[in-house]
């Protein structure tokens, strides 16, 4: 079980909210959160015909993510809509066991918490996770190279750049943009040089 | 449905190889170089214990990439034998299905002969003539010496190093090299 919560955490610039782990009776919610979303996020890989709106799917997909030891699901709610989602965080690590220390995660806000610090929280609390998980190291991202606020945030967190996969989102005919691969390490010792190392809160 | 017909390939030394992709009943064999070049390179991510023991999970990738217009899924015959696996697998959404993934297996005994050439060069020009693909990625160890002058002499260059993303089971930390080549003329 990999799952975090729920924790209670202030955010910089809007009210409390509370971190936690997606449960059943959350999918109808889940949906519309993650449709709302794929709308509103230009910088998205899935558009949101992509989406699989249907619950026993979407529930099947939490399931497996949250049981699986190496891969992390939270959700954040206002302290005071417990049941409303305005955030998550997904991360999985490596499926063999020569990628299984690193992982990727992806993360999305809704639009009307955009920029209040929701984001941050989730990402602090996934890398107090991954540092006190057995078996991570390393945990890494992709952020379309316009998304420049999300660059900003993620190199506030500590994450550099480790790479440039260009044109890897293609947006129309010859329009593409640029998935900047980003890392960071949760344990210490081990970042080479130029990298940096989450320190676990007390 | 991306099915590549036999191809015949002079490679270098003048062994013939020919270039295919794969069908159901190479999944037996398929499934044995692939465990032969899990237990002799450490240039692979799988392990031998990592990879299918039924036959039927590798004849269902055989047949998914056979019935997926993106994907392709190669092998080289010498003399009627399986030496060596090439896999493309194109993005799964509409935003990342110009750019395919693409990894090459080459059994013991057959590496530096030619072979990974032949599947390439096989692999490349399907992918420049496909009429979605505009991008291909692969990433590799920078321990794999052969596999980075292969990949060099076709036009891949780097666009990343992920540090320390690949760990051995001892202990020993590897890079993770991302290299890429654009196969459409048009927007380079």
């Amino acid at each position: 079980m990999s799952i975090i919560g729920p924790s209670t955490v202030a955010t910089k610039r809007g009210g409390p909210i509370v971190l936690r782990a997606p449960e059943e009776r959350d999918v109808p919610e889940w949906i519309a959160y993650q449709l709302a979303i794929l709308q509103s996020d230009p910088h998205k890989v899935r558009e949101v015909t992509e989406f699989d709106a249907d619950p026993g799917a979407q529930w099947t997909r939490l399931r497996e993510h949250i049981d699986d030891p190496g891969c992390l699901m939270i959700v954040a709610s206002p302290a005071d809509d417990p049941r409303r989602i305005i955030g998550d965080l997904s991360f999985r690590n490596g499926k063999y066991s020569r990628m299984a220390h690193q992982g990727h995660f992806g993360i999305a806000v809704a639009a009307d918490h955009r920029g209040t610090g929701v984001g941050g929280a989730m990402i602090e609390a996934m890398l107090d996770w991954g540092a006190a998980h057995p078996v991570i190291e390393k945990i890494a991202l992709g952020v379309w190279a316009t998304n420049t606020g999300a660059i900003r945030m993620y190199q506030r967190h500590g994450f550099v750049e480790e790479g440039r996969k260009w044109k890897f989102f293609r947006t129309g005919p010859g329009q593409h943009v640029d998935d900047v691969q980003m890392a960071i390490w949760v344990k210490p010792g081990l970042a080479p040089a130029g990298f940096n190392t989450h320190i676990r809160r007390a | 449905m991306a099915i590549l017909e036999p191809q015949a390939v002079k490679a270098r030394g003048g062994i013939d190889v020919i270039v295919r992709s794969a069908a159901p009943g190479d999944a037996v064999e398929m499934l044995a170089v692939r465990r032969n070049v899990a237990m002799t390179s450490e240039e692979v991510l799988t392990q031998a214990d990592e990879l299918p023991t039924d036959p039927a999970e590798q004849r269902g990738f055989i047949e998914k990439a056979a019935n997926a217009d993106g994907d392709l899924l190669l092998i080289a015959l010498v003399g009627g034998r399986i030496v060596g696996t090439l896999g493309i697998k194109s993005g799964g959404r509409r935003r990342s299905s110009h750019t395919a993934e693409l990894g090459i297996s080459i059994a013991d005994g057959w590496r530096g002969k030619g072979v990974g050439s032949a599947l390439l060069g096989a692999a490349m020009a399907w992918a420049s003539a496909h009429k979605k693909i505009e991008k291909v990625c692969l990433s590799v160890f920078p321990t794999n010496g052969p596999g980075l002058a292969l990949y060099r002499k076709f036009g891949f260059v780097e666009e990343g190093r992920r540090p320390r993303h690949g760990r051995h089971d001892d202990g020993r930390y590897v890079d993770l090299i991302l290299m890429a080549r654009w196969v459409k003329g048009d927007t380079a």
